[in-house]
């Protein structure tokens, strides 16, 4: 199964009882494809309070063909934000769009509120941290 | 729970111990082998008090079972030091003043001489990560990131006669 | 990696501020360090503590007969067990000794001790807990010190109106007209959060009570001294049959000198079963049934003139006591003082209400309601510096204190170097040239006590006292009531006691934390111990040295114009110091003279006629250079520079050890350690969530220390440590300010608070550009 249908709700799994976990296929990735993750935390090495993980392909046109973004402690499972990623697919990317998957994913979550930071300032972490991490993995996927 | 019959080699002297297998390694050091240097400062793996080597890998001893390691070798504190001629750590612990209370040193001892083992030429950077997991509340660390750095640079190196 | 200069470098001594080793240091760094938490004793039982669910409740009825039943629980103790005293620390004034710690009819925080259990295992006096049934009648209860003193909250003390625990009240000057004469004034209101000590070893104690009607205390702690007067207090028995040893202790930074849940259930529980118990608490159980520091709230209007001169400062702090009086009288007032310092006032009018609520408890801690007062007086001075466009430095400068100048009604202000550390800081500012965008610095003065005059203990022995004992064969024995907590005490009096009788530090053994061999001493509190303790240890030593130097001068038939002295343990004529003889050769003798008695001195100090809080008083500035990402708010301490006068340095690695060290925990207190409750429950009592500064996160802790000679202090010392814990967390408030124009009023400042205050500053300038 996909690993999205896998996380089925907080610490649960699609795992059943008398499961286990043989081995997890990651497929090798298209040429210029770049990955970036960032968590943001209060202290270095820290838990983290938001994570972000991005994985985009460009073609030789400049043009960004594939986006996976991935949301990391902004709801019950890890969150795949594909309104962030509609953003991007299928265009030159610039710095505004780069905020605007930002704008994007933000809208994909639903992130607590806890004594650490609150579900607004998630939210805003989450627009930040997309952004960064999409412009460095684009850059990346750019160089390679 | 019946209990278990295991071995651990504590600073080089054979322990046989029969104990509870839910017994962590911190517990069965402290209050069955009886060596009190090794502290604890928590509940949650947090603090790094309760830090020793297990073979030459530095380990909280609060997040494992003494039975997970029968027959391993251990090291604490108090096993550093060699027919009463400190280790180079130590010397520069005292040298450079990397203690006040005391109660997280032999933990931070630990993660050091762990360290020192495995990486040769480190950066300050590598230091201060080494030692992360350890919390002191008194010093401020420098000191003690200071001590790590002048081992590493030889400062107390034997000289082979 | 670390910078450190003295300025100003005094006469050299053999011993003093050289790089002497602490005298522990072999004990701690091979693991023979024994501390109360590693104490076993012959028949020891293990204790554990049952603690109130509510924040306000009557204790109905409490039945521990299915407890009992648990084969291997041997007691259970409540306070129907106890003598119910009601006992404090500020033993003088009755109606602030106000907790039981085993309460009788009514728990008034979460985590209130309720029960205590004694077992044959730590696991089953565990399980015993969860059979012990408490019929509780829950009562209204108020959290804030703002709702406490409402009209119609609930009373949490029977006879305190409004909750207000303590009233404190400081002024001088004509204040109104100090106002009037401003042609510049602010007012501000700040908060500031509470703080846990974070020991790294938790409270622990070991009592044992036997037939002989005697107790012997193995205890965590900062004064023996007070643990055994407190003891006598509850327990109904006298000091004299009270033994308090304390081995090493891991930590104690103003929460160890207090009676807790551990030295007192184990004592209790002791007393009942006659057999040893050992109490430790768990990191949870010591986050939240252990006082803290003491959170306020603080409003302080401040005038100056355009030019800025200070004229007049009023202000008005509420701060949150929590269920118990504890230390919190004391920080209440020194806050007061402190936020004058290190300034000239024409008027200063201080009003501290310490408002008593139904949360944790508040005490001192390490700064002692400074760093508070500091967090809000710094800040405001900076911002009103920027108001006027005027240099934040010299606008400090000419206002500061100087040597000689008097606090009115005070404090006379004997040695004070904070004018060379405005030059120092500027230097090093300058030194870092233009900082990258995503950099600024900040700065914060202050100034602090080195021990009290108080005697709020109502203790009838001098504050310390020391005994000089010497050996034939030339070795010494230095007992000392000041209590070894981690900060180099034993080293630093071990250090005194070798200058001022001329002998090597390895040849003094420091004898201390025990109440049958040592000398009263009220403790390692209030930054007190170098100078009060300091100069009882030099009075002992120079005692010995003078009685030794009479068979000395007695052999050498020297002329009357001539002295002798002792140096690096060689008794010679100053004026020859070739010829001369071993500080050994002298002692036979000298023991010989007496019978065979060995030479005894004998050191004393309480401070007489020093004003209203210390006989003398540190001072610094402190610069940190922050990093701040400005979408994330997310902090990073990059550097500091600190010039500091502690009088003449004793004990130099010390020093850098507590700069070091006071410099992690100020900077937990600015930016990281927050300490959040909810409806009188800790929201965060473990070290997963209580954010403590980690060795990748310490910026460098620079150093430029100013020497100066204060009069009142052994060889011109004064306190270094806790005076440091001040200025950190205004500094870097200072820092966000120069960087963004915000004014944080809230400490600890956290990046989502930054964030906010950044996208309320661009509204407000959107706002402004409308208009």
């Amino acid at each position: 199964m996909s690993l999205e249908e896998f996380y089925t709700d907080l610490f649960e799994t699609a795992m059943e009882h008398d499961e286990i976990v043989l081995e997890v296929q990651v497929p090798p990735a298209a040429p210029k494809t770049g990955s970036a993750y960032k968590k943001f935390n209060l202290i270095e090495n820290d838990q983290g309070i938001v994570a972000v993980a991005v994985t985009v392909t460009a073609d030789k046109a400049g043009v960004c063909t594939d986006a996976k973004i991935v949301l990391g402690n902004a709801g019950v499972v890890p969150i795949r934000a594909k309104s962030a990623e509609k953003v991007l697919i299928g265009k030159k990317l610039t710095d505004k769009l780069f905020a605007e998957a930002g704008e994007a994913a933000a809208g994909d979550a639903d992130p607590v509120s806890d004594i650490h930071a609150s579900s607004e300032f998630r939210l805003h972490l989450i627009k930040v941290l997309t952004k960064r991490m999409v412009k460095q993995a684009w850059d990346q996927a750019n160089k390679g | 729970m019946e209990k278990k019959l295991i071995t651990l080699i504590v600073n080089d002297i054979e322990y046989e111990l029969y104990i509870n297998p839910k017994t962590l390694l911190v517990e069965a050091i402290r209050d069955h082998i009886g060596l009190t240097g090794t502290k604890r400062g928590c509940e949650t793996v947090s603090c790094g008090a309760c830090t020793v080597m297990i073979d030459d890998m530095a380990v909280k001893s609060c997040s494992v079972l003494a039975i997970q390691v029968d027959g391993r070798r251990i090291t604490t504190s108090e096993g550093l030091e060699k027919n009463g001629v400190l280790a180079p750590i130590q010397k520069a612990f005292l040298d450079e003043g990397s203690y006040q209370c005391g109660f997280c040193t032999s933990g931070m001892l630990m993660s050091s001489e762990a360290f020192l083992k495995e990486t040769k030429k480190p950066t300050e950077e590598q230091i201060k990560e080494a030692i992360e997991g350890n919390i002191c509340r008194c010093t401020g660390y420098n000191s003690i990131v200071r001590a790590i750095a002048a081992v590493a640079k030889g400062k107390y190196a034997e000289v082979k006669s | 990696m670390n910078k450190y200069t003295v300025i100003n470098p005094h006469e050299p001594f053999r011993v003093l501020n050289t790089h002497v080793h602490n005298i522990d240091g072999i004990a701690k760094v091979t693991g023979r360090a024994t501390y109360t938490f590693d104490v076993k004793l012959p028949g020891m039982l293990y204790g554990k503590i049952l603690r109130s669910p509510y924040p306000h409740a009557k204790i109905i009825k409490i039945d521990f007969s299915k407890a009992m039943e648990i084969p291997g629980v041997i007691a259970v103790v409540t306070g129907k067990d106890t003598l119910g005293v009601k006992q404090g620390i500020w033993r003088r004034y009755k109606d602030l000794c106000d907790e039981q710690i085993l309460p009788v009819d009514k728990v008034r925080y979460i985590g209130e001790p309720v029960a205590a259990v004694a077992a044959v295992t730590e696991e089953i006096a565990e399980k015993a807990l969860d059979y012990i049934e408490v019929e509780y009648e829950e009562l209204p209860a108020t959290f804030e010190p703002l709702d406490a003193i409402k009209k119609d909250a609930p009373e949490i003390h029977e006879g305190f109106e409004r909750n207000i625990n303590v009233t404190r009240h400081i002024e001088w000057g004509e204040v109104e007209e100090a106002f009037e004469e401003a042609e510049y004034i602010r007012e501000d209101w700040f908060k500031c959060g509470g703080q846990a000590h974070m020991c790294m070893e938790t409270r622990a104690a070991v009592s044992s009570y036997t037939p002989e009607g005697k107790i012997t205390i193995y205890s965590s702690n900062q004064s023996p001294y007070y643990m055994q007067g407190l003891m006598a207090g509850v327990l109904g028995m006298r000091e004299g049959d009270i033994r308090v040893l304390s081995q090493y202790v891991g930590g104690g930074f103003g929460g160890k000198f207090e009676l807790d849940g551990a030295i007192f259930c184990s004592a209790i529980l002791s007393m009942k079963t006659f057999k040893p118990v050992k109490i430790c608490y768990t990191r949870e159980e010591d986050f939240i049934a252990t006082k803290r520091r003491t959170p306020m709230f603080y409003y302080t209007r401040t005038g100056v003139k355009k030019d800025g001169t200070f004229c007049a400062r009023e202000a008005k702090v509420f701060t949150n006591g929590g269920a118990y009086t504890g230390m919190g009288a004391t920080a209440l007032y020194l806050t007061g003082f402190f936020h004058s310092f290190p300034y000239r006032w024409k008027g200063y009018r201080y009003d501290g209400y310490r408002v008593y609520t139904n949360t944790l408890p508040s005490t001192s801690m390490r700064g002692f309601g400074a760093p508070q007062a500091m967090w809000c007086s710094e800040q405001q001075i900076e911002w009103i510096a920027a108001d006027l466009g005027l240099d934040p430095i010299e606008m400090r400068r000419k206002n500061s204190h100087y040597e000689g100048y008097v606090v009115p009604g005070q404090a006379t202000i004997a040695s004070c170097g904070i004018d060379q550390c405005y030059d120092e800081i500027r230097t090093w500012i300058k030194s870092k040239g233009k900082l990258p965008k995503d950099r600024s610095i900040g700065i914060s003065a202050c100034g602090f006590m080195s021990g009290g005059i108080f005697n709020w203990f109502d203790s009838p022995y001098s504050f310390s006292s020391a005994v000089v004992t010497v050996n034939n064969d030339g070795t010494v024995e230095l007992h000392v009531g000041a209590q070894e907590i981690g900060q180099g005490s034993n080293t630093t009096m071990a250090i005194i006691c070798a200058e001022a009788l001329g002998v090597k530090v390895g040849d003094v053994k420091v004898h201390s934390g025990d109440t049958d061999h040592c000398p009263a001493d009220l403790g390692a509190w209030g930054s007190r111990q170098t100078l009060m303790a300091g100069n009882a240890t030099k009075m002992a030593a120079e005692d010995a040295k003078k009685q030794l130097l009479e068979f000395a001068y007695a052999q050498s038939g020297l002329n009357i114009v001539y002295d002798l002295d002792i140096k690096d343990s060689w008794v010679h004529a100053i004026a020859r110091p070739e010829r001369g003889e071993t500080f050994e050769a002298l002692v036979k003798r000298a023991t010989r003279g007496k019978d065979g008695q060995r030479i005894v001195g004998r050191g004393y100090y309480t401070p007489h006629r020093k004003g209203m809080i210390s006989p003398a008083y540190s001072y610094m500035l402190q610069g940190v250079e922050v990093e701040i990402d400005e979408e994330t708010g997310k902090i990073r301490l990059l550097d500091s520079m600190t010039a500091h006068d502690c009088g003449q340095p004793i004990n130099h690695l010390g020093l850098m050890g507590q700069l070091e060290g006071a410099f992690s925990m100020a900077a937990g207190y600015g930016y990281l350690e927050y300490m959040p409750f909810e409806d009188g429950k800790m929201m965060n009592p473990n070290l997963v969530d209580y954010k403590m500064i980690r060795s990748t996160e310490m910026p460098p802790a620079n150093i430029a220390e100013i020497d100066t000679y204060e009069p009142e202090g052994p060889y011109g010392a004064k306190e270094a440590g806790e005076g440091l814990t001040n200025p950190t967390a205004a500094a870097i408030g200072n820092a966000i300010f120069h960087r963004f124009g915000v004014q944080m009023k809230e400490c600890p400042v956290r990046p989502e608070m930054i964030v906010n205050a950044l996208k309320e500053k661009a509204e407000k300038d959107k706002e402004a550009k409308k208009k």
